[in-house]
């Protein structure tokens, strides 16, 4: 039972943490609490399932499914990205030098105006993931793991690995760091700021897309709202690890997911939602610069 | 080499340059020295692009430079080590040092290497610390990695804000003996000082700021003996 | 504007929304938005903007003369006053609404325009006012004016509450603590059902009563908020005035300088959210005694973000600019009645174009920008 929630919750927490990914990321370069990435990550859920139902419809899926389903993975990625570029030049780039609750309540309205588009072009109802996955799994010590879930796991692994990678050890995650750490500093080395800043919101779409592709195939439902509080958890999970730090966000990603379902399983599963915010709520209190995140020092 | 000709820059509403002309020759090192707020880093920061001015034109190598982003102007070839050195704290040196060469993607990487090697042997502390991370390094070992970086861009022109700023007298002797050798490397420098004996000593030429204008120029040596200067700014 | 851009970025909205409505849509918005973008670029070429420049020039010596000012007020005054007279019972509906909205939103305003503090589950507060009055009605028989300070009380001291840990916090962190508590207070809504009987929420309050007469009717709704409405407006702005008020700006301003000038700025703090979130527990007690019937539907986060868009709207800190924005807002969704799906649409991108255009807001005085560079 326990190592049975132990793994649903790893599941969730390897997709809460792909979305924290972007949280962290852009709050480390900009101060700005995206509030809009969670939109992104609903986003990715409704374009893999276009996506797949398009290529369901043109017959692709009947004769190779990893390739269409490869094909839907690759153009959400693609659109999700562009659309967090978009969002960051238009709504956010023109407030960068204003006060800070400028961009956050852009961001609210990023995040409104993507609801709503949703919903008034692909309607209220939920809509339905158009493949469904075996529940066939793997068998030990009494739990099951189904196929996908071993999949959701291992590919949120895979692409926080290729961050860390990425962020370590290429020439523009080391400019990440460079930019995230003293911006001005950062283009009198000669690194161009916007094109970084831009990288950051692409690169966290992209993880957010993922994220939300296999929700949709996990939970085979998926509606307009679903960002919204996806994101607040992620945010969470964000924070949980300490706000601005990689490693930080999958730790709290992971953390929070383990807690939501052994919550639901042996407390109250009415309050699934609650204990986000009860664990953030305590985390700020007690630690509020995360488990791994450094102590903050106030700028004067 | 650059040249600025009534440049004025604004902070907001506060005038910071009015109308200031500068003029620097190739091989050169020259320095700005200035009371507090007299617009020796306004200078500096609008000539990188980190500041836009309102007025006036800046000539780097007969070009305008003056609508040009910074990181335009670092591959241009100038090079900014701004007041209090601003390192990257969780960078290790060696990532630093990397990030001094960010503009150059398309140089060899022997050339990347033998800048590296040269600036390892202006300052050896940084070599044998290159896994450490920024912010542990003292304060002149930071203004070294600051210039070290600096010279990874291979700069023609080095704009070097207090290099001297809080750091012990004998690290002050050793940047400035730095700063003569970078010199004599062929590199022309810009450098604002508030220690200005030093700085006009170091220098080819000097011009004194007074309140976002130019109130004197001269030769190094002249300056140092004029009695406005040495009264205002010397303290003797 | 570059020559390309026109061709660039219609394309990239166009490709946007081709999976999401097809092509006959993207090609809409293809055309739509490159002829924005040119008659953005067409107006800019003509210099049109400095015309609009003028008229709010012109318009700004309005509100800033003093006599016409002080005619106005007591012109509106007076509107409002005999409005129920001749207004049909929908519009009255409308007006008591607004009227409650006007009420949250200079409670907010006391914590966000006034002190400074992002709060983004102000809902919460305006639930537990409301569901206080409606548990305390429908459980124990308490009637509406007995239940007035019980319902501040509580709002008030849940705000004391959160208040109390989350003050430690960055504006940020809080703004998010805060957004949390909002939710939390849902969820308790939601659950409890033997207090709150769930979603499907409380039914049959109890109207007001006066001396024995039930104060049931639209009219009586609305005198009733009314008359809040004025109260809380002169007692706010007496309390902005006073040495409190000034506090809340000094820390708004600069929290270190207050607090070197011998400010207790948590004090402050927690007075701004307490005498905040009072308000609000008058709005819900309000609302519950005219709707007569309260559920957690009612008090979710795009209502706290309702709220804050009020205060954002009308210009932060101004009284006067946050009735406004408040009425504006309240009653926005029967102006675009007609276009009611696209209502939170529109409402998402006006929240956007404000900030980039008027981040002040409409009628917000001062606004620095961050003067982030040194030296």
């Amino acid at each position: 039972m326990l190592l049975q929630q132990l793994i649903n919750g790893l599941t969730l927490g390897g997709v809460y943490a792909l979305i924290a990914l972007g949280y962290t990321m852009v709050y480390g370069i900009l101060e700005l609490i995206n509030f809009a990435h969670g939109e992104i990550y609903m986003l990715g859920a409704y374009l893999g399932i276009i996506f797949l139902a398009f290529f369901t419809a043109a017959g692709l899926t009947a004769t190779s499914l990893p390739i269409a389903l490869f094909l839907t993975v690759l153009l959400t990625i693609i659109f999700c990205s562009a659309y967090g570029f978009a969002m960051e030049k238009t709504a956010y780039k023109p407030l960068r030098n204003a006060p800070r609750l400028s961009p956050l309540i852009s961001a609210i309205g990023v995040s409104i105006f993507l609801q709503n588009y949703v919903m008034l072009t692909q309607g209220a109802t939920d809509k339905v993931f158009p493949y469904k996955f075996s529940s066939a799994g793997f068998q030990f010590l009494n739990v099951n793991m189904t196929y996908l879930q071993a999949i959701i796991i291992a590919v949120s692994a895979l692409l926080m690995l290729l961050l860390h990678l990425f962020i370590q050890k290429t020439r523009i995650g080391k400019a990440m760091r460079a930019t995230a750490q003293d911006k001005t500093m950062a283009s009198l080395v000669g690194i161009n700021v916007d094109i970084i800043i831009s990288a950051t919101f692409v690169i966290g779409a992209g993880l957010a897309a993922v994220a939300g592709i296999m929700v949709a195939a996990y939970y085979g439902l998926v509606n307009y709202y679903i960002g919204y509080i996806a994101g607040i958890k992620a945010f969470t999970a964000a924070v949980l690890g300490g706000i601005g730090s990689i490693p930080g966000a999958m730790l709290g990603g992971i953390v929070l997911g383990l807690v939501e379902s052994i919550g639901a399983a042996y407390i109250s599963s009415e309050y699934k939602d609650a204990y986000a915010f009860i664990i953030l709520i305590i985390i700020l209190l007690i630690k509020p610069s995360g488990i791994l995140g450094k102590t903050a020092e106030e700028k004067v | 080499m650059l040249k600025l000709s009534s440049v004025h820059t604004s902070y907001g509403p506060i005038k910071a340059l009015r109308g200031i002309d500068i003029e620097v020759y190739k091989g050169e090192i020259v320095c700005l020295i200035g009371s507090n707020g007299a617009g020796k880093t306004t200078t500096l920061m609008t000539i990188s692009g980190i500041l836009k001015p309102e007025a006036g034109d800046i000539l780097f190598k007969d070009e305008p430079i003056k609508d040009t982003s910074p990181h335009i102007i670092v591959k241009k070839g100038i090079c900014h080590v701004p007041e209090g050195r601003r390192i990257f704290p969780r960078l290790t040196i060696m990532e630093n040092i990397e990030m001094g060469a960010y503009s150059e993607v398309r140089t060899q990487k022997s050339e990347l290497r033998n800048n590296l090697e040269r600036v390892f042997a202006l300052f050896p502390i940084l070599k044998e610390r290159a896994k450490q991370m920024g912010g542990t390094l003292s304060g002149g070992e930071q203004q070294m990695l600051a210039i070290g970086r600096a010279l990874m861009s291979n700069p023609e022109l080095l704009l070097l804000d207090e290099p001297s700023l809080g750091l012990a007298p004998i690290m002050v002797s050793r940047i400035f003996k730095t700063i003569k050798e970078i010199n004599n490397e062929g590199v022309t420098v810009l450098l604002v000082e508030q220690n200005a004996k030093a700085a006009l000593k170091l220098s080819n030429r000097g011009y004194v700021l007074e309140n976002g204008a130019i109130k004197l120029h001269g030769r190094g040596g002249d300056l140092l003996h004029n009695e406005e200067v040495k009264k205002a700014y010397l303290g003797e | 504007m570059k020559g390309n851009r026109l061709i660039v970025i219609p394309l990239f909205a166009a490709l946007l929304l081709l999976p999401f409505k097809g092509i006959q849509a993207a090609v809409i918005m293809f055309i739509t938005v490159s002829a924005g973008l040119m008659l953005i670029s067409f107006l800019r070429k003509y210099r049109i903007p400095e015309g609009f420049n003028k008229i709010k020039a012109g318009l700004q010596i309005i509100t800033e003369n003093s006599s016409i000012k002080n005619s106005i007020i007591p012109l509106m005054m007076i509107a409002f006053l005999v409005s129920p007279i001749f207004l049909k019972d929908y519009y009255l509906d409308v007006l008591i609404i607004s009227g409650i909205y006007i009420l949250l939103a200079l409670g907010l305003n006391i914590i966000v325009g006034f002190a400074g503090l992002l709060n983004l589950g102000f809902a919460a507060y305006y639930a537990i006012g409301a569901y206080a009055y409606a548990i305390a009605n429908t459980k124990f028989g308490l009637g509406f004016w007995p239940s007035l300070p019980l319902s501040a009380m509580f709002a008030a001291i849940a705000g004391l509450i959160v208040a109390v840990p989350a003050l430690r916090l960055r504006g940020d962190y809080l703004a998010i603590v805060t957004l949390g508590f909002g939710e939390i207070v849902r969820l308790v809504l939601n659950n409890w059902d033997s207090l709150t009987n769930g979603p499907n929420g409380i039914t049959e309050i109890a109207p007001p009563s006066l001396f024995g007469f039930s104060l049931g009717k639209l009219q009586h709704y609305y005198y009733i908020v009314f008359v809040f409405v004025l109260l809380s407006v002169f007692i706010i702005r007496r309390v902005e005035l006073s040495r409190i008020g000034r506090a809340w700006k000094a820390i708004r301003e600069n929290e270190i300088a207050a607090s070197s000038t011998g400010i207790n700025a948590t004090k402050y703090k927690l007075y701004a959210f307490i005498f905040g979130t009072f308000w609000a527990g008058i709005a819900g007690i309000l609302f519950a005694a005219k709707m007569r019937f309260v559920s957690p539907e009612s008090f979710t986060f795009m209502e706290s973000v309702l709220m804050l868009s009020m205060v954002i709207l009308g210009g932060i800190g101004n009284i006067y600019g946050v009735v406004a924005g408040a009425f504006i807002l309240a009653l926005l969704p029967e102006v675009l009645r007609g276009v009611h799906d696209y209502r939170m649409l529109i409402l998402g991108i006006g929240l956007v174009l404000l900030m980039l255009f008027r981040p002040q807001g409409l009628w917000g005085g001062h606004y620095r920008r961050n003067k982030k560079c040194s030296s």
